[in-house]
Formats: C-alpha cells, sequence, structure tokens
C-alpha cells in the first residue's frame, strides 16, 4: 500500500468538505485533513507512533500500519513520510533502520527533536501531534504588534516561533536603510496616484488632507516593510504637527502667506468697458489677456457669474472684495497641498531614520519645515522668545513631561531656538541627500508673492518666482533674529527632576556662541541636542513608548526580576532615610537644600507609587527587567532605534502569550488590519467611495471615516500625538465608528456608496471549499482572529451566515462583517 | 463601598466592577440595580482645550500694575482691544468686544450677566483666577488635573463627573451622563460607562447589521446578533480591556436601540435660540453644543453632559483666532440660555480650561501657556457676578503676581467650584464628595490661603451666599436696543 502527497498541497484543503474522498485510506476511516485550512500542524519526523520518541518502535509502526490489518491508525501521516519522498511505503521504515541502526541519514527537518511543519508541494498532512506546540496564538499575536495585522500569506509561510523570530528579524534587518517608496514600485504607483501635494495653475486637487493620510492608509496595506512603517507612523505621531495649523499659521498671516488681489471698484471700471454695470466673460478674459495671473473666468463661483439675478454677468457689487488674482500658493487647496508635502517629507525623513540613532530624528524634527512653522518657531526671535517649541522639545519629544527640564530650561532654550524659519530657497540650495531641507540654513531666502510695484490696482502677482522645480521650502536661520547671548541649560539649581524625584546632577550647560555667524547659532544647537540626548530619561521615555506601543499599555504589568542595582540602591535608601525598606510621603516631601527646597514633586511620588498605598517600595522603584534592558540597549547603542527594537522584540515579554490581546487597535489599526486579512486591493477610483453625496474613491473616504472614528491623523490638533493607550480608544464613539466602517466596507448595502476596497469574499470560499457557515465562519475567525472565538460567538456568527439580514450582500459578507465586528477583532 | 479610583493601570483591567454588575446586562438595568433616583438637577460643560486665556476673556482694567509688574494694556500693547469696546462687568473688569454683539446672532454674553436679557435677571458668575497650586503648563497634564480633580497626578483616569454619577447611579434613567465629541474624555470616564457621540443623527449603524438580543442566561444564553456577541461573559476578564471591550459594545448597542426609540435627532430648539447656534461658525462646535441641549431636553433622568471647544492655544496671531473662539463661545451660551430656559433652575452650564495664558502678550501677537485662568458658570441657581476680580480681591501687580513674576496667580482652587456644584447643585446627600473630588475635606480644613473658600456663587435651595460682587448695570441705550430686538 503506498500513500502518495495529493499535488499542491493547497489543494489538500478544497477536500475538507468533499469528506470521504480527503485523505481517506480504507483502513483509516477518518479524515486526516486536521490542519487548521493554512495552519499547519507540528511534527517530529520519525516519531510514527506519537510517543515522542524515535526508536526502534516508529519503523515497527509504520509497518504494521502498512501491512497489518486494523493495526493503529497513525495521527501525523507526515511524521511517517521518514525520507520526504512524498510519498509512504516500505522505503520510510527502512530508511529509519538504516539510520538507527546503520549509517544513514536521519529523517529531514522537523526530524528527530525537532518541532516544525513541512511546506513543501508533497505535504501529507498531519492530524495531531502532541508533543510540539501550536504557535499560532503567539504567531498572531507579534503579528499584530509588529505590522498592521496578519494576513494569510503570513499566517501561512510563519507556521512556528523560529518562523516568527526569523520574520521579525528580517523585518529588522533586511529593511533597507533611507527607505524609500521607490523600492516598492507597486506601493509606489499606487501613492503617486493620490496626487499629493501643491501643482501649478490652480489644478491642485482637493482633499489633501485626506490623500496624505491615503498615504498611511496605503503604506499600512501594502508595504512588505511593515515594522519600518509601524514604527514610522509611530514616531511620526512622536513628533506630531497638525497639517491645517501649519497651513493657517503660515499662509493665513499677513506679510507671510502674502495676500491675494481682490476686486473692487477701480478695476471694475478698467474691465467694464462697455461701461454696462457689469462684467461678462468677455470682457474678463480679454483684460486676463493682459494680465495672466488673474483668474479664467470659468474659476468665478456660480453663485456670481451665474447667479438668477445677473446671469453671466458678475456684478460691481459682486466684484467687490472677491479675489480675482491668485499669488502663487493663494488659494485654500494650494496652501493645503503645500503643507501636506512638507507633512509628507517630514514622514519620509522618519521614515529614513526609524531604525537609526534617536538623535537624527530628534534634529530632523527640530529642523522640519513643518514642526519650525507647527510649534511657532519660524516666529521665534530675540527680542520676543516664543516658548513653544522649546516646550514641547522636552516635554513631548525628549524627556517626558516634567522631567529634567524646567520653565527656565525652556526660556533658555527657547533663545536657542531664536531666528529658526523656513524660507523658499533655490533647489540648488539643497544637496540631493538633505531629505529634509536642512542642512543649508544660510540659503538665501526668496520672496515668494514678489509684485509689481506702485501700479495698484494692476499689482498682480510677479510670476517670475513662481517655477517650484526651481524653489522649495527648506529650514532657514535668520541670524538677526538669533539671540546670540549665553544660555544656561539644566542647572541643577533650577529644581529640575528626573523620573526618580532626584535632582539633576553635573553641571549645568553652558552655551557662549562663539560668533554671531548662522553656523554659531547652530553650533548651539548642536550642543543642546548632544546634552539632551545624553540624559537617561530620554532612552527611558522612548523606551517606554515603544514597549507601550509593543508590548503592553501598562509597565507595571511586566515583570520585574532583577534586584536593584548597586546605583539605585544608593538612590532608594537616600530616600529611605528611616531604612524602612519603602519611602514614605515625609520622606519624599524632605527638603533638599538648593536645589529642592519643597522637597521632591509629588507628582513623582504618584508614579512610582503603583499600588497607590503612599508608599514607594524598593519593588515601585524598580525598573520593570525589558525596559531596563532596553535602556542598556539604548545607551549601549547610542540611541540606535533598531536595536531597542530587537530588544523589545527579542524578549521573552514579547515573545509569549503573556501580553497577547492586551491592547485596543486604534481604529486605523482596526481598517488596515481588515483590508490586509481580506487580502484587499485600495481603491483609488473616484467614480466610487461615497461620502454623502460625495464621490471620494475608498481610499479617500476611508481618511475621512477615520476621523469620525476619532482617528484624527494629521489633523490631530495638539502637539502630543494620539494616544497610544486603548482607554483612549475604547469608547462608544470611536467603536460605532469602526464597527459602521468594516460593516459598509465588506457587507455593503449599496456597492457604490459603501465601497471602500475591492475584496473577493468568494475567492476564499472557492479555494479553500467553504461550501457552508461552519467551514466559513472556521475559516475567516481563524484569519481574522487567530481562531480566539467563544463558541457562543461562533454560534452566532454561523447564524449571521445563515440568516443574513436584509440588505446583506451575501451569505459570507454577512458572516464577514459579524467577525470583524467582534470585541477580539477591536483588540491586538 | 467606596468609590474606585482608576489608574491607567487599573483601568485597562476594569473588570472586576463591570463584572460584577453583571456584563451583558443593559447599563440602565445596571443603574437600576445600583440605587435609586434622588436629583433631576443637571450640568452641561464646554472644556475650552488649548488654554483659554482668561486676562483677554475678562480684561481686568482695574491692575495698575506695582513696581516692574505692568498693568493689562502696558503687558498686552498689541492685544489689548480698545476699552470702549469690551463690555464692562463691574467697573473693574470688562468682557472681550466678541462676547457681545448689536447684530441677530451675535452673542449676548454681557447682557446675560448683567441681567437684562430677559426676566431671569442675573445668573451668570465669571470667576477669575482659578487654578491649583504647583500650576502645571503642560495642556496634557494640566486638562488631566482639570478633569481627574487630582492635581500632580496625570496617572488617574477617572472623571470628577464620572465619579458622580458612579456614586449616584440613577435607577429611572438608561443615560445618566453623555459627551458630544470624537473621543472619551477623561471628565466623563470611570467605572460608569459613558456613551460618547459625534452627534445624535450619526450614532446608529447601518441598517443590515443585526444588533440583537443581549444574551439573557437563565433563558437563551446565546442571544442575538452583536448584543449577543459582546453580552457573553466567557471572555477573560483578566486579559487587560477585555471587559471594557465587551461592555463598551453593550452600551454602544443598548444606547443605540435608545436613541432610535427616544431621541429625535432633529428636534428644533426652543424659539430664538436657532440663530445663535447657526451663527457659530465652528461646524463641530455648533453640532455639540446643540445636541448637548437636546439631550439635556430629550432624555429624562440626564445629569451630566459635555462637550470640547478647541483652538484656544493662541501662542500667535491671538488678535485673529481669539475673537472667532470667544465669539462662537458666546453664542454657544446664549443659545444655551434661550434653549434651556424651561429647565433654567436645573440646570448648570459651566466652562473649564486648563490653564490661563502669559500675561504679557509674545511677539508674534500671542500668549503662552501660564496659571491661572477664568471659568464662566450660569443657570437658574447661580449667583450672578464676578468674583476674584475686583479691587478687594485683585491688588495692583497681580497680573504677575506668580513667584517668577511673570504670570497671573490663582485665588480659588478649581475643585472648590467642582465642590459647589455638586454639593449645592448635583446633591451629595451621602456625603461622598471626598470620593469625588478626592480629599476634598482634608484640602479645604487644612487650606491656609484661602484656595478653597467657598465663593458661594451658587445660589443653594435659593438660600443664597453671600452677595456678590457689586456689578454695573448696562448702559441704557443697550436695554432699548434689546427690547427692539425682542419685539421684532
Amino acid at each position: 500500500m503506498t500513500f502518495q502527497a495529493r499535488g499542491h498541497r493547497w489543494c489538500l484543503h478544497l477536500f475538507i468538505a468533499l469528506a470521504a474522498s480527503c485523505w481517506l485510506a480504507p483502513s483509516l476511516g477518518s479524515n486526516l485533513c486536521a490542519d487548521d485550512f493554512f495552519r499547519l500542524t507540528q511534527f517530529s519526523r520519525g516519531d510514527n507512533n506519537g510517543d515522542s520518541r524515535y526508536n526502534i518502535g516508529d519503523p515497527l509502526f509504520t509497518l504494521n500500519f502498512l501491512f497489518v490489518p486494523d493495526s493503529d491508525r497513525p495521527t501525523c501521516l507526515e511524521a511517517l513520510d521518514a525520507n520526504d519522498d512524498d510519498s509512504l511505503d516500505i522505503s520510510d521504515p527502512v530508511y529509519e533502520l538504516t539510520n538507527l541502526f546503520g549509517t544513514g541519514d536521519p529523517p529531514p527537518a522537523p526530524g528527530p527533536g525537532e518541532c516544525g511543519v513541512d511546506l513543501s508541494v508533497g505535504y501529507m498532512g498531519c492530524d495531531q501531534y502532541d508533543f510540539c506546540p501550536d504557535d499560532t496564538a503567539l504567531i498572531v499575536h507579534a503579528l499584530n504588534r509588529v505590522t498592521y495585522g496578519p494576513t494569510e500569506d503570513l499566517l501561512t509561510k510563519i507556521q512556528t516561533r523560529d518562523d516568527l523570530v526569523e520574520y521579525i528579524t528580517s523585518q529588522l534587518d533586511d529593511a533597507p536603510d533611507n527607505y524609500d517608496q521607490r523600492m516598492e514600485p507597486e506601493l509606489d504607483t499606487q501613492i503617486e496616484a493620490l496626487n499629493l501635494g501643491f501643482v501649478e495653475a490652480f489644478s491642485t486637487p482637493g482633499r489633501q488632507t485626506e490623500r496624505l493620510k491615503s498615504t498611511l492608509v496605503l503604506n499600512a496595506a501594502l508595504s512588505r516593510w511593515q515594522l519600518l512603517h509601524v514604527v514610522t507612523q509611530f514616531f511620526n505621531n512622536h513628533f506630531h504637527s497638525d497639517l491645517t495649523a501649519v497651513r493657517d499659521q503660515f499662509f493665513r498671516r499677513g506679510g507671510r502667506g502674502g495676500q491675494s488681489n481682490r476686486g473692487d471698484a477701480a478695476v471694475f471700471a478698467v474691465v467694464d468697458t462697455d461701461l454696462s454695470g457689469g462684467i461678462d466673460e468677455v470682457e474678463w478674459e480679454a483684460y486676463r489677456a493682459l494680465h495672466s495671473p488673474l483668474r479664467p473666468w470659468t474659476s468665478f463661483s456660480r453663485r456670481i457669474r451665474d447667479d438668477n439675478v445677473s446671469p453671466g454677468i458678475i456684478t460691481a457689487d459682486e466684484f467687490d472684495n472677491v479675489v480675482i488674482a491668485y499669488w502663487k500658493y493663494g488659494r485654500g487647496t494650494d496652501q493645503r497641498g503645500i503643507a501636506a508635502e512638507q507633512e509628507l517629507r517630514e514622514y519620509t525623513v522618519y521614515r529614513r531614520l526609524a531604525f537609526g540613532a534617536f538623535k537624527g530624528m530628534l534634529e530632523a524634527c527640530a529642523k522640519s519645515v513643518a514642526m519650525t512653522i507647527y510649534l511657532n518657531n519660524f516666529e521665534n526671535i530675540a527680542s520676543e522668545p516664543n516658548e513653544n517649541y522649546a516646550r514641547e522639545y522636552f516635554e513631548l519629544q525628549s524627556q517626558g513631561a516634567d522631567r529634567v527640564y524646567t520653565q527656565i530650561d525652556i526660556q533658555e532654550a527657547a533663545r536657542v531656538f531664536t531666528g529658526w524659519s523656513v524660507g523658499w530657497v533655490q533647489q540648488s540650495a539643497i544637496a540631493d541627500d538633505d531629505y529634509n531641507h536642512m542642512n543649508n540654513p544660510s540659503a538665501t531666502v526668496f520672496p515668494i508673492n514678489r509684485r509689481v510695484s506702485n501700479q495698484r490696482p494692476f499689482n498682480y502677482p510677479d510670476t517670475a518666482f513662481w517655477d517650484d522645480s526651481t524653489y522649495t521650502w527648506a529650514f532657514v536661520l535668520n541670524p538677526n533674529n538669533h539671540d546670540f547671548g549665553t544660555k544656561v541649560l539644566f542647572d541643577p539649581l533650577y529644581g529640575g527632576v528626573d523620573s526618580f524625584g532626584n535632582p539633576l546632577s553635573g553641571a549645568a550647560l553652558t552655551i557662549t556662541p562663539s560668533g554671531n555667524a548662522v553656523t554659531d547659532a547652530m553650533q548651539e544647537f548642536d550642543l543642546l541636542l548632544d546634552r539632551t540626548v545624553a540624559f537617561r530619561d530620554v532612552a527611558k521615555f522612548i523606551s517606554t513608548k515603544l514597549i507601550q506601543l509593543l508590548v503592553t499599555d501598562d509597565l507595571s504589568d511586566l515583570p520585574k526580576t532583577l534586584p536593584l542595582s548597586p546605583v539605585m540602591q544608593a538612590l532608594f535608601d537616600a530616600v529611605d532615610t528611616d531604612g524602612s525598606g519603602s519611602i514614605d510621603f515625609d520622606e519624599w516631601e524632605m527638603p533638599i537644600p538648593l536645589v529642592l527646597p519643597n522637597g521632591r514633586p509629588i507628582a513623582v511620588f504618584n508614579e512610582l507609587d503603583v499600588s497607590g498605598d503612599g508608599l514607594i517600595t524598593e519593588l515601585e522603584y524598580q525598573e520593570p527587567d525589558l525596559l531596563g534592558a532596553a535602556i542598556d540597549t539604548w545607551q549601549a547603542e547610542d540611541g540606535n532605534i533598531r536595536e531597542v527594537l530587537r530588544t523589545i522584540l527579542m524578549s521573552d515579554e514579547f515573545l509569549s502569550l503573556d501580553f497577547a490581546q492586551s491592547k485596543v487597535k486604534t481604529p486605523f489599526e482596526s481598517v488596515v488590519s481588515a483590508m490586509r486579512a481580506l487580502d484587499s486591493a485600495p481603491d483609488l477610483l473616484s467614480t466610487s467611495g461615497f461620502l454623502g453625496d460625495q464621490q471620494l474613491g475608498g481610499v479617500l473616504a476611508t481618511a475621512v471615516e477615520l476621523v469620525g472614528a476619532g482617528m484624527e491623523l494629521w489633523d490631530f490638533s495638539d502637539p502630543t500625538g494620539e494616544s497610544e493607550f486603548g482607554f483612549d480608544w475604547m469608547h462608544t464613539v470611536g467603536l460605532l465608528e469602526r464597527l459602521k466602517y468594516l460593516n459598509r466596507a465588506t457587507n455593503p448595502q449599496d456597492l457604490n456608496t459603501d465601497f471602500r476596497f475591492f475584496y473577493d469574499p468568494f475567492i476564499r470560499q472557492t479555494d479553500w471549499g467553504l461550501t457552508d457557515a461552519e467551514l466559513s465562519v472556521d475559516f475567516f475567525s481563524l484569519l481574522f482572529l487567530g481562531g480566539d472565538l467563544l463558541s457562543e460567538q461562533r454560534t452566532l456568527a454561523i447564524d449571521a451566515y445563515d440568516n443574513p439580514t436584509a440588505g446583506s450582500l451575501t451569505e459570507v459578507t454577512s458572516a464577514i462583517a459579524f467577525l470583524l465586528s467582534l470585541p477580539q477583532f477591536q483588540k491586538q | 463601598m467606596a468609590l474606585g479610583r482608576i489608574g491607567r493601570r487599573k483601568f485597562l483591567k476594569l473588570g472586576a466592577s463591570l463584572s460584577a454588575l453583571g456584563i451583558g446586562m443593559p447599563p440602565f438595568l445596571q443603574r437600576a440595580l445600583a440605587g435609586p433616583t434622588f436629583s433631576n438637577k443637571k450640568v452641561l460643560f464646554m472644556f475650552l482645550r488649548g488654554g483659554m486665556d482668561g486676562i483677554q476673556a475678562v480684561i481686568p482694567w482695574g491692575d495698575q500694575g506695582a513696581g516692574s509688574a505692568q498693568s493689562y494694556e502696558q503687558a498686552r500693547p498689541n492685544l489689548s482691544p480698545d476699552p470702549s469696546a469690551t463690555h464692562d462687568l463691574n467697573g473693574f473688569c470688562s468682557l472681550f468686544p466678541a462676547f457681545q454683539g448689536a447684530e441677530m446672532g451675535e452673542p449676548r454674553v454681557a447682557d446675560i450677566f448683567h441681567g437684562s436679557f430677559d426676566e431671569r435677571g442675573q445668573n451668570l458668575a465669571v470667576i477669575h483666577r482659578c487654578g491649583y497650586e504647583n500650576q502645571n503648563r503642560s495642556h496634557f497634564s494640566s486638562q488631566q488635573f482639570y478633569e481627574n480633580g487630582i492635581p500632580g497626578n496625570v496617572q488617574d483616569e477617572t472623571g470628577v463627573l464620572n465619579r458622580y454619577i458612579t456614586a449616584y447611579p440613577d435607577a429611572s434613567t438608561p443615560i445618566q451622563a453623555a459627551a458630544l465629541n470624537t473621543n472619551q474624555m477623561v471628565l466623563l470616564k470611570g467605572e460608569t460607562l459613558v456613551p460618547v457621540l459625534r452627534s445624535i443623527g450619526d450614532f446608529d449603524l447601518p441598517a443590515n447589521v443585526n444588533l440583537g438580543i443581549a444574551p439573557n442566561p437563565p433563558g437563551d444564553p446565546l442571544g442575538a446578533g452583536l448584543k449577543g456577541a459582546y453580552g457573553q461573559a466567557g471572555f477573560n476578564p483578566l486579559v487587560p480591556y477585555n471587559s471594557l471591550t465587551y461592555s463598551t459594545g453593550s452600551t454602544l448597542l443598548d444606547s443605540i436601540q435608545f436613541f432610535r426609540d427616544n431621541v429625535d435627532a432633529e428636534a428644533p430648539p426652543a424659539a430664538g435660540a436657532e440663530e445663535y447656534y447657526n451663527a457659530i461658525t465652528s461646524n463641530s462646535f455648533r453640532g455639540f453644543v446643540q445636541d448637548c441641549a437636546r439631550l439635556l431636553k430629550q432624555v429624562d433622568g440626564l445629569q451630566v453632559v459635555g462637550c470640547n471647544q478647541g483652538g484656544y492655544d493662541t501662542h500667535g496671531s491671538e488678535n485673529v483666532n481669539f475673537p472667532d473662539l470667544t465669539a462662537n463661545l458666546g453664542r454657544a451660551l446664549t443659545a444655551l440660555y434661550i434653549d434651556l430656559k424651561d429647565m433654567w433652575n436645573d440646570v448648570i452650564v459651566f466652562t473649564i480650561t486648563e490653564f490661563g495664558r502669559t500675561s504679557a502678550e509674545n511677539a508674534n501677537l500671542g500668549t503662552d501657556h501660564a496659571e491661572a485662568c477664568v471659568m464662566f458658570a450660569m443657570g437658574g441657581a447661580i449667583n450672578g457676578g464676578v468674583y476674584n476680580c475686583d479691587s478687594t480681591t485683585w491688588p495692583n501687580g497681580t497680573l504677575f503676581s506668580t513667584s517668577n513674576g511673570r504670570y497671573l496667580s490663582h485665588r480659588t482652587d478649581f475643585r472648590a467650584i467642582y465642590h459647589e456644584i455638586i454639593t449645592k447643585h448635583l446633591g451629595d446627600p451621602e456625603g461622598r464628595v471626598d470620593e469625588i473630588i478626592p480629599n476634598y475635606t482634608s484640602l479645604s480644613t487644612g487650606d491656609v490661603d484661602g484656595y478653597f473658600t467657598p465663593l458661594n456663587f451658587i445660589n443653594a435651595g435659593g438660600g443664597g451666599g453671600p452677595t456678590p460682587m457689586p456689578v454695573k448695570r448696562p448702559p441704557d441705550a443697550v436695554d432699548e436696543r434689546l427690547d427692539v430686538e425682542a419685539g421684532g
């Protein structure tokens, strides 16, 4: 008797529905197709009798099975294929006997003592093997964190813990340095199709904010380098800037953003050549021919050129104060396009730097055009410093709230940042590899709204500097606005404390510029930057956020198995003056002359007192093992994010189920993970994806609807960026909006209005033989939830398939929408 | 049982308490089991995010400066409005011009303050110099403190008003509190799950989603549809956020059903209010405010509702932004004043913001983060008037009276404001205010600086508190104009 593999292994699943024909040997009497769709059972080749050992009993078991009627049936057929020739016959026990008692090779991988799967074409199936783990839950958990969600492809390729480690390692080490999306041509094509950014001649497409957000959706859904994009989005949010604020603060300020030319009585009188009291199209276009920057007739609002009262005519009243000529970036859409370009530039710079040193990103943030505008640094001048950026540089971007820095440090840092600005400079002044446009702060700034002077009312914008291929926005420093005085930061006398409430140690940072040149001013920042990132609390702050991103919101749940280091013990003992083993409030508030006359800050006490019992124990004082390890890596690797990530992702804390499902997906993660699981393609067509009566295309509509679910991305107004904590995402409006989206997108009532992305609900039915409700529910729950489904929910999902509500597209889409609506899918 | 305070680390494990109440049971049934109804008093709050410039909103012209401390006009040579355009409140301070206009739809806050809007009299309190000791100038931290009521504690994720409704659950109502927002506000976050809505009209699922039936273990342990899925109790409550996710789903689905059956999303406001709502130029803020009022008027037993108005972080161009912001706030206050007239004696509308702004303007026609702020409160129970901003409470130089000489110092702890609202208005029959505002009694009894001295801006039970600061009547001409408008 010979059993042979049935061709391509995927085909075998078709036979699940065909019950008796699938791997059904007459002598077995049961179906051996027990692998769970794309998840295969791990086994050890050669352990034929399933007793965990490899010995003479195994070839004997095979011989009995092949030649003795009614002998024991194997539970894992593939294990018996000792020579891995994709057939089960006498050669297999012979192979094992030769190995056990002769010089033959052992069974190939996964051989004796190993666990694994066989992904080769000739795989024969494995019903059950009790001595190898099922890593599905671990893999689903990890993929939920290091990617934007598992896919069938990933869940097929990554079958074991070792596969998972290999995948993560590849994501860390093989992601290209200086990543550029052109390295992924298909993705690049999709993103280019979004038409993001300013276009000349009044042609900038609308919805620039949504187009920008859509780049995130596409990157997350499609990029091969998932971890890079997860981390990039994290840092883009960490260094958050608000697109609308960038636009408004720069362009809407008189003198900076320039002004549009508006109609008035004088111009009207010149244009109205027939003195009829109204301007018609002919008159306007004739006038416009002499003044090319003017708007074309058709660009005027229909309300004024085609109203019922004066159709085809613009009256003097209608003409008054109407924009008739734009300067280069005069239109709101153009301004938003420019702001979106700057935000995208910032994002792509973070992506290039995401696996490098944190210091590089902090510098890039400080000198990005978008950030310089957003947090008012372009308005920060020596005579009247603006503290806004300096505050967030410490609080949000490097040290964390109320750590190390004080109000005085903010004021001093604001002085360091004086004179920083942005300008329109020649492209030739920017080196090719200066992606952030920050390395030539001395570049000459050109006016963007130069006008022909002294010809009012004919002072239309001069087109001489309208060429974006010649000019670009860049970071610059105006030395006339810089404060070249001496600055003193981090002086312990200011009262700054570290994350343990201890006063700063060491000397203050005194910055005395050596001259009055731009380079001298920039050197001030270099000194500040070096000193800033040297604080351990920067490593702690960023490592904490990365652990919250990847492992758990609540670091107090992490194991603490190590004793306090001698240094930490000494710090603890210095506060625990009565030696009781815990720090009480009186000890905490003990004045420290000169530096902390009112004692240590209560806020730090509250943070350390995890139990809230009014005492800080040594255990509470200790940092979790994983946090300590991440900080150690940070310090050893000069803040290299790739290595910090490696420490976190290779930890026992991450590579276990201890924190599985312990986080809540953001609406973005929820939406994109559904797209990925369904192997969907983005819908960039403008003929679908309705929002109300607007046809936006599914991707842009998605970007709009994410805001409704509370995920504002570049629309988020606060510099904090959006929360990483689940409790900020799990509320009724957030859940409601994501359920709306998932149901409309996957079980549309109207294929036009509800359409969001392309997916074929039937292809899995065909490929996997999902011919009934149970098979469909089991397949999709495995794909969406890793099989994490309560039996009652499974019954309800089957009911959703069997009894779809009116308006459901099909039975299977009803079940898909139901499964995606479950609590488990909202978590990760 | 003492109220649980929920730190971040505890919030994500909200399991035991919710499970004890019975996950899967509709929230209003949970509350029905938990306690009796006792109060029909309501509050509507508006959190002015970003740190409203209190000195600009209520301008202390009376501060002449002292020594190196400048007066308002000296400190703000460019931001200072024309004094004649401001609206005098008490001879010492004035409302920013945009709070009051002459055209239809423009705010009438000064008229409300002076009691000249209608027959209700003076029931708008302008409370200056609110804050707390060791003021934090971070948006994130200070908003957290104003919401959890625990300055210095950024960890605690329970809001003061959530603690209130948790302490005093109302058996009669399905929804005791709600927020109009795109995210949950800490002020309403906590043990009792509070529905958050973008708008009443949007608060529904597509028609082909089966809301279903919550499981009923003695009868049908499955239930049906999504309610059945979210109502199951078989999940692991020890996994963070599991309980929160399941119970949020149940609350959402029950609330959708309730709204479908009971709330008219298009219900018109009281006569005269619509023009003020419509004049609010921010679409989101307009919708939030109007829906807050709709809920208060349509949902019996709804005690707490609130929303945000963002944009007050005016580091630059405050001369442009602040008038728009305050005009919209003024329109909202005016609209609510009209719209909630029928329940005026039972409602207090109040504002919160996380800090005030620097007394001196910066180079960008803006101001930076500072300390003391201003709060507004109006309602039938309010003793209208100005608090903490007159010649007796505001010595010259107060604008720069913090230890570093840069900011306006606080005179009243914001928790004293909350305390009055809770104890005199919402009611605290069981004396649980120390759980709702942690340690309030010890803070107030140990208060040597007077930060917790009651302002008595609420007239408890009609008995009245100390007479508020003297107020000035508006010029007669204003009254005449108002009469004309009212007649028209």
